[in-house]
């Protein structure tokens, strides 16, 4: 018996601890059964491609809230990058130097963010709203309105190309996604950027310079956003003005059902990814299912609520089989 | 008269996770007598008035108020019976006017059919200003643009507005100057011809001699005595407070002390300290004495560069250093073991090692892109593990399910990896086990003797007493005295640190 009931704490555990995962296998046994198109290799490519963008911004910005910050003008930032690549392209610039404009304003923008969180001292959740607005804002002066069409094919072959027979942004996803486990498991730039998430008075105090580490943190989310900016944009074939709306809440929401709390301190690339796919699954299970597109959000909403009842209770949950199976023992 | 208890705490015990927070304690307080409680901090005062509020449950023992035994659920009884708490922290709504507070909760005197008459209420409000004798108040000022003094003075009338019978003022002086202590004397002496009571918790023990009638003392969680304020003086007083025998928890090793390493000259910092000047030598523990709120804690932040002195010097092996923060600090050789664990030491959701490595991570990881070596990390922290007998299951659980005692050796743990040549340990031992207190005093003895400084910051005077080679005793952001070991005494201590 004791065994037993020593195995429902790990269980639970794991399932806790995986709760993303396990979401994605259960909603994709459903939808295999119900449709008959959901396990085909061109649909389940067509979804990881689909979770690409999402997981890209995803994974920088699992780093981001692990360490204690918060930026919801990501998904603004995106759209604005973009337009400003797509025009500059269109006006025959060099493809090094639309990269290289594209990351400047990807870096530059959420370091502007940063260095008015940190001289003023305010709340990153309002304050990015703000910046959020003037982002859009931008987009639209920029481009009059009009997505810029027609880029040329490099930008194409980042959004579109394949490699081996697989697409370009999976193999950009997968390398992302290694390089930060690595960054966050490995370094000690990634040990001090958890410390801070998890208690930023104690970090200080070991000497931690918290002002740089929130300005790199800012720099690399940013040049993530520039690359999902790119396949967002190659993809299409022109920028997406509307592109940034939700990005940010997906992405949020992505990140919170991979594992990593909102609250700092614990960061889950891996998990993130998985996050990302759950959504992109969600969203393609629904379609293939052609349910009214409205279904989706409230979907997505669902799926976010219990993801983070999860989250929030989920340690609690553990915590009270680990005292009852202590109790027991003790009996 | 003063003949009729009004409430009465018999033999009350309540303990925290297997801590005695109040053992066995009594107090009895009469109709109409401000009555005296003091004690060391963690002599269980606190615990005791929320026992008495409503705040807490007793486990043991039982309190009759008005005559009856009572059982408060919580703070809403307490103030329905006719108890009220000023506490030390303002519990006045900052938005709201010193009328709309005062009778919050209470507007049901104020409504007809469901509107509450302000005018009413405003009037009712002044005319209880005006009995106090309170023309600094007005009825319709702004709490948040009000000094702490009018906002103390707006929560007794709140407590004298809801008829409190019983009244519990936790060191109600704390933050006033002596103008406004004697407005405060003066409504507790108006309170008591209105019949009612007061408990003065307080640590300024010439203030209890002068406002109580009788006074309780506690200490270690135990009820001493009680005394009526005529029959003792202040000496007497000073030894119910700390007297205690000195035992042997403390084993400090004789060490070598040898040339100056820290020198402090004339910090000062607005609001907290001023001129505060001494050296610390190889070798040494030099322990800071005083009540909580002395600047201790202050100094010390502003050596680590936590915060920023605005005046004064301090010298590392005779040259003028500028610390601008922590990490300027560790640079220099300095470590800290903050006071407060939770908020400014440990990271719950990191492991042991992470924990432990924190301060001084670099020493693991190589040159350029600082990738850590996990193999130097977990050796080096195994090892600190042994050397400090910590008690984990595995070096990769999280700290927070670590014990207290536990948890405080791991930071501990973290500044000797960093290897500091001076070590500033704040409360280093309060709120430990017993068994832990005593390896960690065994700890500081082992690092002295190894050339380490450190600076012990502690309001337990047994511990200073016990550990420190020097001690300066601090008191209102001051140091009052300087003295060798062999020359100090709980007397001493006592005295100088109450004032």
């Amino acid at each position: 018996m004791k065994n037993v009931k020593f195995n429902t704490e790990k269980i639970a555990t794991f399932a806790l601890n995986n709760k993303a995962l396990i979401l994605l296998l259960v909603i994709s046994i459903i939808l295999s059964i119900a449709s008959p198109f959901f396990l085909t290799g061109a649909n389940l490519i067509n979804v990881v491609r689909q979770a690409c963008v999402l997981a890209i911004m995803g994974i920088g910005f699992t780093l981001l809230l692990s360490s204690g910050s918060m930026d919801l003008s990501v998904g603004n930032l995106m759209a604005m990058i973009g337009v400003v690549m797509a025009l500059m392209d269109k006006a025959g610039y060099h493809p090094t130097l639309i990269v290289g404009v594209g990351l400047l304003v990807g870096i530059g923008g959420l370091c502007f963010n940063t260095f008015l969180v940190q001289t003023f001292d305010l709340p990153g959740f309002i304050l990015t709203l703000a910046t959020g607005y003037i982002f859009t804002g931008i987009m639209w002066l920029i481009s009059g309105g009009q997505s810029p069409a027609g880029i040329n094919d490099w930008f194409k072959f980042i959004g579109q190309g394949t490699v081996l027979g697989i697409p370009l942004q999976i193999y950009l996803m997968v390398i992302i996604a290694i390089i930060f486990t690595f960054l966050i498991k490995k370094t000690e730039f990634g040990r001090h950027s958890l410390a801070m998430g998890g208690n930023l008075k104690a970090a200080r105090i070991c000497g931690i310079n918290i002002n740089k580490n929130k300005y790199i943190i800012a720099a690399i989310m940013g040049a993530c956003t520039t690359v999902a900016a790119m396949v967002t944009t190659g993809r299409a074939a022109s920028a997406q003005l509307s592109a940034g709306t939700d990005t940010a809440m997906d992405t949020i929401a992505a990140v919170v059902i991979g594992g990593t709390p909102m609250s700092g301190g614990i960061a889950n690339v891996p998990g993130t990814v998985i996050g990302c796919l759950l959504i992109q699954v969600i969203s393609n299970g629904l379609n293939l299912l052609d349910v009214n597109s409205n279904w989706h959000k409230v979907a997505k909403g669902v799926v976010i609520i219990v993801a983070i009842i999860l989250d929030v209770k989920g340690t609690d949950i553990i915590n009270k089989l680990r005292v009852k199976n202590q109790d027991k023992k003790a009996n | 008269m003063k003949d009729k208890v009004l409430l009465s705490v018999k033999g009350v015990s309540k303990s925290f996770i297997g801590v005695k927070a109040v053992d066995n304690v009594n107090l009895e307080v009469m109709e109409g007598e401000v009555h005296g409680v003091v004690g060391e901090n963690g002599a269980g005062k606190s615990t005791l008035m929320n026992l008495i509020f409503g705040m807490l449950k007793r486990d043991s023992g039982s309190i009759f108020f008005d005559g009856q035994e009572v059982n408060f659920k919580g703070p809403a009884d307490a103030l329905k019976a006719g108890i009220s708490m000023i506490h030390q922290e303002s519990s006045l709504v900052q938005q709201f006017t010193a009328s709309e507070n005062i009778w919050l909760g209470m507007e049901e005197r104020f409504m007809k059919n469901g509107i509450i008459n302000n005018r009413a209420r405003d009037e009712a409000t002044q005319a209880l200003f005006d009995e106090f004798k309170l023309d600094t108040l007005k009825y319709n000022m702004l709490i948040s643009e009000s000094s702490i003094a009018s906002c103390q003075m707006v929560e007794v009338i709140r407590a004298v507005a809801g008829n409190a019978k019983l009244i519990i003022m936790d060191e109600p002086t704390s933050s006033l100057s002596e103008k406004e202590v004697a407005v405060l004397f003066r409504i507790i002496r108006q309170l008591v011809e209105k019949n009612v009571a007061v408990i003065y918790i307080s640590h300024k023990l010439d203030e209890v001699l002068t406002i109580c009638d009788r006074v309780s003392v506690y200490r270690d969680s135990k009820y001493i005595t009680t005394a009526n304020v005529g029959d003792i003086n202040r000496h007497q007083l000073v030894s119910f407070v700390v007297g205690r025998e000195l035992n042997n928890l403390y084993p400090k090793e004789q060490s070598e002390i040898g040339e100056t390493v820290l020198e402090v000259k004339k910090l000062t910092r607005y609001g907290k300290f001023r001129d505060v000047s001494f050296s610390l030598h190889k070798g040494e523990i030099l322990g800071f004495a005083g009540l909580q709120g002395a600047g201790r804690s202050e100094v010390a932040e502003c050596i680590f560069g936590i915060e920023k002195a605005d005046e004064g010097e301090i010298l590392i092996d005779g040259k003028s250093v500028r610390i601008k923060s922590p990490s300027n600090a560790i640079q220099h050789g300095l470590g800290m073991v903050t006071e407060d664990r939770l908020r400014s030491g440990i990271i719950a959701q990191l492991s042991v090692l992470c924990n432990m490595t924190l301060a001084k991570l670099e020493k693991y990881c190589s040159k350029g892109l600082k990738i850590i070596n996990r193999k130097k990390e977990i050796s080096a922290v195994d090892e600190n593990i042994k050397t400090l007998q910590i008690k984990v299951n595995n070096r990769n659980q999280t700290i927070d399910s670590l014990s207290g005692g536990n948890q405080q050796k791991v930071i501990i743990g973290r500044w000797t990896l960093s290897t500091p040549r001076i070590l500033i340990l704040d409360e280093p031992t309060r709120g430990i086990d017993v068994g832990s207190k005593s390896e960690i005093h065994k700890l500081m003895g082992h690092f002295v003797k190894m050339g380490m400084s450190i600076i012990l910051i502690s309001s337990e005077m047994e511990e200073v007493l016990g550990m420190a080679d020097r001690i300066i005793i601090m008191r209102d952001g001051q140091v009052v005295h300087t003295c060798a070991r062999e020359d100090a005494t709980q007397e001493i201590l006592g005295s100088y640190a109450l004032g």
